[in-house]
């Protein structure tokens, strides 16, 4: 891809980015997702009480909201002890701490999950779509009858099968959700392959791998970058239902879906924050991703 | 903010009251009971030698209709009601009286007369000699009969019956004169050495009840001669207070009292056991008052209980207990000193707190403290890190350092299904463990892997244990069971102990004729086991029911298994 065509798609793109910025949704979803990003980085190091030490009060309630100025205030003056903003769980950890140390757990296996779906759908995608062939026909048969299971089934299946762990569940998700990427990178490959630009190439003496990867590849990449945004949304809302059904990480591990599974049993007996507040976060996330999507692909679109 | 939650709590509870009229409306047999009793399962079998015999709700359905031949007076309730066992005072159930031998190691069993079963039979030697020949078959899937004669030292129980030796294997599941039929109301039992366990076991119901042979003869085939397909399926014909009206595995179990049997119909007539799987939903049923009774809930729920309207909790520390294994066949758990140190970091009263809500104590000892031959220690192990530490150095792991070669051996494994009860448990040991830089890693598993490693593999390297009991009500059995090497005849030794000097004890314990001498030995037996910290005691907690109060006359039996004839409003 030359820089004349960056220049053309940047041309074409950022005036629209500008115009949706100003969509108050967006500018909510891009704020959540930058947060998220930022508690992927420094969460556990700024959280107030270490996310696996069990050594509180258990079922603590948070502070009553009148009382959260002046909590605040102390805190941010750095007077008085530490405050269990989210109250503590059955265990006597710190429901605040966890919630805000998760996104390195959660975000890490979504993206490092989707990165290897980009991997793997990518590149097969775009054989499937410029080089058809029998070859590439049984791929996309292989994707289809990937496709037709449910992915929160399969990804137990797989998970239970390779033994529950981190690196198996990111293997699991990127498995599962690649047949997205394939699908979509050979439909895109198919409508850039009509395309001008690759007569021309072929006419100028162009090998067809190099006229797939040089040409074909760059312009076909738009929709799997704004897949990639729900994706990310799907594959934590996915790891943390692993985690509430007891097939993804493990305990203590500070994980949204783990923390909302055991403190459920706590609901009926009024004990609502060890699984509120990540139910609020995870809820959050999802819909900022899936948000930040719509608005990408509306860029793409138009 | 307690308030708030109390609301909160109000509101859920309200919310959440057409989902308990799910659960009595599900049935509208349920609905017509005298007692209503959610449990998180109903029996899965009813033959004491099937498949589910280990499963608490298969063991509750049994009890219900099967007969023991003792039990103990009981000595009076405790101060939440619950009726506790004088373990010193057995009285006879299917047996009128006994006599014992010493010289020519004889019981002479003198049945009751006039006790009719379910289908209206009369108890005779017949149906204790059918059981006893039913036991020494091994015919179903799990020898749990034989093992408590075996246990007890009878003659004709021994290890042949599985002798890989078809001849050997089936001269030696034949009755022999080992136990003898001397008229229709009279039994002779012969043992080949002292031994005060064939006694002790007759109380234990679920392994050692009386069926009806004439009915479980009915029907028995070619195939099944013991009728096990029945009694695992069907019914199971006894003599107990209760006669099977319907089951429906998975679901509902529901009994009506025996008419015939011989301490009186029982007050509840019409009884029904419910699965409702999730504990929350038996605990908001119970509060609406559409249930009686419910179990299996964790000790906060059972707290939560207690200042409900018209609810009331009872509770007994028994025998249930929650250990940690170390298994001496994983490296470095072969470390006494290592295990030592853990013993002192362990932080026991906060488990008590922050696990049990208060309703538990620390385990000073091996076997359950409420049983007769308990010995505390005279310095238990107590919370103390200056110790652990030093004990740690001992071992050769200064300061923790060294521990990280062996990462995968501090993986503390755990029944994941309990994740609600064990999961503060266990977050408090690793909290406390990894103070001391031992590098604890959680490991929740499913029941069924748990099981497996614990009692086939026995390789569960670190795991925290709360579901073993010895029935038996002596501190020989319990150690016989747990903590004699498998070579000495241990059965479920998981933490894979050997110790010559113990098992020297035990051979001599089991035969001791002395009272005083055998209290001695086992008592040494005890002291050695908590020095070399074979499984890690941690807290004896308490075993809890939910009740309407208008419920009464709970009576605690060493199997945890409430006896529903003994309930009255």
């Amino acid at each position: 891809m030359s820089s004349a065509d960056f220049t053309l798609i940047r041309e074409a793109t950022v005036p629209r980015l500008r115009r949706l910025r100003g969509h108050g949704l967006t500018i909510v979803a891009g704020l959540v997702v930058l947060a998220i990003l930022l508690l992927a980085v420094i969460g556990p190091s700024i959280s107030p009480f270490d996310p696996t030490v069990a050594d509180a009060e258990p079922f603590l309630p948070p502070p009553n909201l009148s009382a959260w100025p002046g909590l605040l205030w102390a805190a941010l003056s750095g007077a008085g002890t530490p405050v269990h903003w989210f109250g503590t769980d059955a265990s006597g950890l710190d429901v605040f701490s966890r919630v805000i140390s998760a996104p390195r757990t959660d975000l890490s296996i979504a993206v490092l999950a989707n990165g290897f779906a980009l991997l793997i759908g990518v590149p097969a995608g775009l054989l499937a779509g410029y080089f058809r062939n029998w070859g590439t026909e049984t791929l996309m048969r292989v994707s289809d009858v990937l496709q037709s299971f449910p992915v929160f089934i399969s990804a137990m299946i797989l998970v239970a099968l390779a033994g529950q762990s981190t690196v198996n569940i990111v293997a699991a998700l990127a498995v599962l959700y690649s047949p997205i990427y394939v699908r979509l990178m050979r439909a895109e490959v198919m409508t850039q392959g009509a395309r001008g630009m690759v007569e021309a190439s072929r006419a100028l003496g162009s090998s067809e791998v190099a006229i797939a990867i040089r040409h074909v590849l760059p312009n076909s990449l738009g929709p799997t970058l704004v897949q990639s945004s729900v994706t990310i949304g799907f594959a934590i809302l996915l790891t943390a239902g692993l985690s509430f059904v007891g097939a993804g990480v493990r305990p203590p591990t500070p994980e949204w879906g783990l923390m909302i599974s055991n403190g459920a049993s706590g609901i009926m007996l009024g004990q609502w924050w060890p699984s509120v507040f990540p139910g609020i976060a995870i809820s959050l996330t999802v819909f900022s991703f899936a948000a930040l999507g719509d608005v990408l692909e509306r860029a793409y679109r138009s | 903010m307690a308030s708030h939650s109390r609301r909160a709590a109000r509101t859920l509870l309200i919310g959440l009251g057409s989902l308990s009229c799910l659960v009595a409306g599900a049935t509208g047999a349920a609905r017509a009971a005298d007692l209503l009793l959610l449990a998180e399962d109903v029996p899965s079998g009813l033959d004491p030698d099937g498949p589910s015999i280990a499963l608490p709700t298969t063991q509750e359905g049994m009890v219900q209709m099967l007969e023991p031949l003792i039990d103990y007076e009981p000595k009076g309730p405790n101060d939440s009601g619950f009726v506790l066992p004088d373990f010193s005072k057995p009285r006879g159930r299917l047996l009128e009286a006994w006599d014992y031998d010493p010289k020519a190691l004889t019981w002479t069993l003198h049945l009751r007369k006039g006790v009719k079963s379910c289908a209206g039979n009369e108890f005779t030697a017949d149906d204790l000699i059918y059981t006893y020949g039913r036991a020494l078959s091994t015919s179903g899937a799990v020898p749990n009969a034989w093992f408590l004669l075996n246990m007890g030292s009878i003659k004709g129980f021994t290890n042949d019956v599985f002798s890989t030796d078809k001849a050997v294997a089936d001269a030696a599941k034949k009755l022999g004169d080992g136990i003898k039929k001397i008229d229709d109301y009279t039994v002779v039992v012969q043992q080949t050495e002292v031994n005060p366990l064939y006694f002790v076991n007759m109380a234990v119901t679920i392994s050692q009840g009386v069926f009806d042979a004439k009915e479980m003869q009915k029907h028995a085939t070619a195939a099944d001669p013991w009728s096990h397909d029945y009694a695992n399926n069907v019914n199971l014909p006894s003599f107990g207070a209760y006669c099977l009206e319907r089951w429906v595995k998975d679901s509902q179990i529901s009994y009506r009292a025996n008419p015939n049997y011989y301490r009186g119909k029982a007050f509840y007539d019409h009884v029904v056991v419910k699965k409702v799987p999730e504990a929350a939903n038996r605990l908001v049923t119970l509060r609406t008052g559409q249930a009686q009774m419910v179990q299996g809930l964790n000790a906060h729920q059972y707290d939560s209980l207690k200042d409900a309207k018209g609810v009331k909790v009872e509770g007994v520390l028994g025998n249930e207990g929650l250990f940690v294994v170390m298994n001496f066949k994983t490296k470095p758990f072969d470390n006494i000193k290592l295990r030592q140190a853990i013993a002192y970091a362990i932080p026991y009263e906060r488990i008590v707190q922050v696990g049990y809500s208060g309703q538990a104590k620390q385990w000073e000892g091996v076997i359950p403290s409420s049983y007769p031959g308990f010995v505390k220690q005279a310095q238990p192990y107590s919370t103390d890190l200056a110790k652990a530490k030093a004990l740690l150095a001992e071992a050769g792991f200064p300061d923790g350092k060294g521990l990280d070669a062996y990462k995968d051996a501090f993986k503390l494994s755990y029944v994941s299904e309990k994740e609600a009860t064990l999961g503060p448990v266990v977050n408090a040991i690793s909290t406390a463990l990894r103070a001391l830089n031992i590098p604890v890693t959680l490991d929740p598993i499913p029941q069924t892997q748990y099981g497996d490693r614990q009692i086939v593999k026995k390789d569960l390297g670190f795991a925290v244990n709360d579901q073993e009991k010895p029935i038996g009500v002596d501190a020989g059995y319990a150690m016989k069971l747990f903590f004699v090497s498998k070579e000495a005849g241990g059965i479920n030794n998981m933490m894979n102990y050997a110790n010559p000097e113990l098992d020297a004890l035990w051979v001599k314990a089991k035969i001791e004729g002395d009272p005083a001498a055998r209290n001695k030995e086992l008592a040494d037996m005890q002291n050695i086991l908590m020095r070399d910290v074979a499984w890690l005691p941690v807290v004896e907690f308490k075993t809890q029911f939910g009740l309407s109060d208008k419920v009464n006359g709970l009576t605690w039996v060493t199997d945890n298994s409430p006896r529903f004839y003994d309930l009255k409003n």
